[in-house]
């Protein structure tokens, strides 16, 4: 491999190697280190959610949805051995919920993670820790002394270190601790943490991740006892003895709110929610079941229609739990809700699917208080009020609202000009909206934003970056022609330094002994004196030729080596080049130099010494002179070199090949070439020619401006 | 590169794809037994994630695209609407990505590439009609509930409970038919309703396992168990411990775990060329408190391969 070719190579890959180390700390460095204690306050970053409904408030990252296996990942993949701390509350009655550590590949679906799960759980009171791996395992449950309580805050501590995982849950309210301990068998190594719901919507607070070593196991495996395998639940023999006794459906039927204040001994039998559009004023107790679509606003669906709902205490529902309502209808205008006295939990999981409709159908009031799904385009974003984003949104038929509260800091890249599809409850008659819009959409969280397409490309700060992006594309292909020119350069000036130096040792030594032995025959004629004088003169002609094919040879190999490698005064160079053109002919050459010395380009030197050479061969030719001077100008961006004889003069300055060629010779490496000439007056050739150092692109631009030009005169 | 320091989601390249119904509970888990035991003996790998609610085709949409770009090896599926994947899964047999369906046919014949895997029916009827005569004595009326025409197989199983009901020598009668609904409240209120109206119905059969556990509350809660024996087609968990604690008088189980083991075998055949049945059908089993304990059914109902 030559020279060149290696360090291309070599070149090649120490860029490829920066390009993968950069890639590769850019996206560790990006992720967050050890300890690790965000802010539930603020904004959190690198927080990517995989289903649920997620919020913050009140220093509290919250998901608001019954969905199975909602989770919320965070923190570095290559993080090992830590502790986890983290209070939380079951906002549901059922499901489980906790936290997963060394996660790996995390999707959205129900167990569509690997790495290990932490939780307590409502349905079997216990503290459960197991693995997940797209299917579930786990050790033997703990049971939780007292039960796992709605509404109860615990604090969870676990620590993995090595293929080991202990883990305590405190019951907040009266200090009762549980412990467990799992032996992870498919031992995960590293991995991020994240918080994970199942069944429940849950409430967590006081997040924090510490580096650990096995000693910090030590404390917990004292009172857990040795570690167990995952080995549940594999048998359903295995699953019924695990599950705590508990009649989970008298448990969910359990009144969470006040008695009704009226006197009926049972509710009214519940009826639809589209039948209470007929109700005017002032309405009786009525009785409706839906599941519940929205929580703030708080929405309940069933298979007719939607309402909003007003409860007069917290409500601990969740997204998805299916309730019934008794209360009082109340309408202001043409807005329709129920004042809910009494609110039964009759099941979860019931997570209606929204109704995919137009935006004319949604505005028609024929899907008010119902999920639907939507698409449009976003015309405006007003800043988050209050943890809400409000968007205008349109398409080609309507203007309308869209409301969300401000999630977790995976928001989808949100801006005017945006296609968007979002799920929500649709509010045609939202006494709250100021602004007239044909209906509002309540989404539930980010997750209910899809962008389908980003904004035109043509449109604002995108259009300026493709404009950047280009010219920065431009300025790279340009920075890398001008690399592979030189190195062609080079290549061609080596090949020619070979060229030359084979002719010397072959063409050049045999015209010379040719010429010697011819020479030496002529001298052996003469002095016998035996030749006709015509054979005479023939060989006088071989002799002369060859001297001649000699001078010719030796000609051609000058114009073939590359002077321009030889580093020694440009100028000097110029003049052995003159000297051995005049063959020991007698004409004085006078060197005149100024400015201060600086380096040319391979290139740059190439070209001055071919056009300096080509203009010294016309002036011995061409003019007849009896001196010549030589001078070299050093001036601050150019280099001058000028050839001044005192011969006959010319009197066109231009017009032939060999003048041609020292123009194109000079623009090709960005310079120029004057000539001043007046018969009997001699002739100035001027060669103006740039450093060619560091060639700026706009000295490149030039040059092939001036190259385009040339060849369009040509 | 850049995707294995920052992207994380699974290659599902030269995977078999599983995409049930539901991700989770006792049923899917068993499926997933058998389709691992039959992966690991073929040398195959799997990949296996499904919604978190049994009605979401949007989601077992998403993951067959997804199978789809990634030119899995193959897909094993139970729609939750055959027409609404259709285009998906005619995009996989275009791309030569075999397809295997499980539970029932629905109106596609098998085409090069597609075949099913699919529960006997007519054996579920049977056995319900016959558990029916035992604990009815031959008489009696019933409630057929949960009839759902979206879910597929859940028609085809109906009608074969009635056919077998009529080939038994019974006077066993279909009182009333009640349909689904997916508000469990409401489905709750209908059975109520329907009880009302045939107070001398001796027994509630629920075409699936959530309407069972309709069934078994409102017959609780009208102090009816005595009376009102529920059978359910289908598992879950749930459907399972009610049927320990006697609140369920039994259940016809699907085989999911052979019907893992014959999908996979189905695909690995396919892509191989080895000639394979274009459809398999498997029998359920019914279980009651007598035999829910027996090793085989034990066995049946498997849910991790991971059992010490």
């Amino acid at each position: 491999m030559s020279k060149h070719k290696r360090r291309i190579v070599t070149v090649s890959a120490c860029v490829a190697v920066l390009l993968i180390a950069s890639c590769w700390l850019f996206f560790t460095i990006r992720k967050p280190s050890l300890p690790y204690a965000p802010d539930f306050h603020r904004e959190l970053r690198g927080w990517k959610t995989y289903g649920g409904s997620w919020q913050q408030r009140n220093g509290m990252v919250i998901n608001a949805s019954d969905e199975r296996g909602a989770k919320v990942i965070a923190g570095n993949p290559i993080w090992g051995d830590y502790q986890l701390d983290t209070d939380l509350r079951l906002m549901g009655r059922g499901g489980d919920a906790g936290v997963i550590l060394r996660v790996n590949n995390p999707e959205i679906g129900v167990d569509a993670y690997r790495g290990y799960y932490v939780g307590l759980s409502f349905t079997t009171a216990s503290l459960v820790a197991g693995i997940a791996d797209y299917e579930w395992i786990m050790r033997a449950p703990v049971t939780v002394p007292g039960g796992v309580h709605q509404g109860t805050w615990y604090h969870l501590h676990v620590v993995v270190a090595g293929c080991r995982l202990a883990a305590e849950a405190i019951n907040m309210d009266n200090g009762s601790k549980t412990v467990t301990a799992l032996d992870g068998a498919n031992c995960i190594r590293t991995g991020q943490v994240g918080l994970r719901s199942m069944d429940t919507g849950t409430e967590w607070r006081n997040f924090s991740v510490k580096p650990a070593t096995v000693s910090d196991l030590a404390p917990l495996l004292a009172r857990s006892g040795a570690p167990q395998p995952a080995q549940y639940p594999a048998r359903e023999d295995q699953l019924a003895k695990m599950q705590a006794f508990m009649d989970r459906e008298r448990a969910q039927e359990a009144s969470i709110s006040e008695p009704p204040t009226t006197n009926s001994s049972a509710p009214p039998e519940a009826q639809s929610i589209h039948s209470l559009a007929s109700i005017l004023a002032s309405s009786p107790i009525v009785t409706v079941r839906g599941a519940v679509t929205s929580l703030d606003p708080l929405y309940v669906q069933d298979g007719t229609g939607g309402i909003a709902v007003e409860l007069t205490h917290p409500n601990g529902l969740n997204l998805g739990d299916e309730v019934e309502l008794t209360g009082i209808t109340t309408r202001i205008g043409s807005h329709l809700s129920l004042r809910a006295q009494n609110v039964r939990l009759l099941w979860d999981r019931s997570l209606p699917l929204p109704a995919p409709i137009s935006s004319t159908q949604a505005a028609s009031g024929a899907f008010d208080g119902t999920l639907i799904e939507v698409t449009g385009e976003i015309d405006s974003i007003a800043p988050a009020e209050e943890g809400q984003i409000t968007l205008t949104v349109s398409d080609i038929s309507q203007r309308f609202r869209v409301v969300l509260p401000q999630g977790l800091d995976e928001t989808p890249s949100l801006s005017p000009g945006a296609t968007i599809r979002v799920i929500g409850v649709c509010a045609n008659t939202d006494i709250a909206n100021a602004v007239p819009s044909a209906f509002t959409v309540y989404a539930r969280g980010s997750e209910d934003l899809l962008l389908l397409s980003p904004p035109p490309w043509t449109r604002g700060r995108r259009l300026v970056y493709i404009i950047i992006g280009f010219g920065c594309l431009i300025a790279i292909l340009g920075w890398l022609y001008l690399q592979a020119e030189r190195w062609r350069l080079r290549a061609v000036l080596e090949e020619r330094e070979r060229l030359a130096l084979d002719m010397h040792d072959t063409l050049a030594q045999s015209f010379a002994g040719l010429g010697f032995h011819l020479h030496s025959l002529r001298r052996g004629f003469e002095q016998q004196g035996n030749l006709p004088p015509r054979m005479m003169q023939k060989l006088d002609e071989a002799c002369d030729m060859a001297t001649h094919s000699h001078r010719e040879a030796s000609a051609r190999i000058l114009a073939l080596h590359p002077l321009a490698v030889d580093k020694g005064d440009i100028l000097t160079l110029i003049q052995r080049s003159a000297l051995t053109m005049l063959h020991g002919a007698h004409l004085p050459i006078r060197l005149v130099r100024s400015g201060q010395p600086r380096e040319l380009s391979l290139g740059v030197r190439d070209a001055l010494l071919r056009i300096a050479r080509e203009a010294i061969a016309n002036v011995l030719r061409h003019s007849a002179a009896t001196e010549v001077m030589l001078s070299l100008e050093y001036k601050t961006r150019t280099v001058i070199v000028r050839i001044i004889d005192n011969g006959v003069g010319m009197q066109h300055a231009g017009g032939n090949v060999g003048l041609e060629s020292m123009r194109t010779r000079a623009a090709e490496v960005g310079g120029e070439v004057h000539i001043a000439s007046a018969q009997g007056s001699g002739t100035t050739v001027s060669i103006q020619l740039p450093y060619g150092k560091r060639t700026s692109l706009r000295g490149w631009f030039r040059m092939q401006y001036a190259a385009l030009l040339l060849m369009h005169k040509n | 590169m850049l995707c294995a320091v920052g992207c994380q989601q699974q290659s599902l390249h030269r995977r078999i794809v599983i995409i049930p119904r539901l991700a989770i509970d006792a049923r899917w888990l068993s499926l997933h037994v058998g389709l691992q035991e039959e992966a690991e003996r073929k040398g195959v790998r799997l990949y296996w994630n499904g919604p978190g609610i049994s009605d979401d085709v949007q989601r077992q949409i998403d993951l067959a695209e997804r199978a789809v770009e990634s030119r899995a090896m193959g897909i094993v599926a139970e729609p939750s609407s055959y027409l609404a994947m259709n285009s998906v899964l005619q995009a996989a047999l275009h791309r030569k990505i075999p397809i295997v369906l499980l539970k029932e046919k629905l109106g596609f014949e098998a085409e090069p590439g597609l075949s099913y895997v699919l529960n006997d029916d007519s054996e579920a009827g049977r056995l319900v009609a016959e558990r029916l005569q035992k604990i009815l004595h031959g008489r009696g009326k019933i409630l057929l509930s949960g009839l759902c025409s979206e879910v597929p197989g859940n028609i085809e199983t109906a009608e074969q409970i009635v056919q077998h009901l009529r080939l038994l020598p019974n006077k066993i009668e279909v009182a009333e038919t009640l349909p689904c609904n997916v508000s469990v409240g409401y489905s709750r209120q209908q059975i109520k309703e329907a009880l009302q109206r045939h107070p001398d119905a001796g027994a509630v059969v629920s075409l699936s396992p959530i309407n069972a556990a309709s069934a078994i509350n409102v017959v609780l809660k009208i102090g009816a168990e005595s009376r009102v024996k529920v059978i359910s087609i289908d598992q879950n968990s749930g459907i399972l411990h009610n049927l320990r604690d006697g609140q369920l008088d039994s259940v016809v189980v699907e085989n999911m775990r052979s019907m893992g083991k014959q999908a996979v075998d189905d695909i690995v055949a396919e892509r191989s060329g080895r000639p394979h049945p274009a459809v398999s059908v498997v029998k359920p089993v019914l279980v009651d408190r007598d035999n829910l304990d027996n090793e085989d059914i034990q066995q049946l109902l498997l849910m991790h391969r991971g059992a010490p």
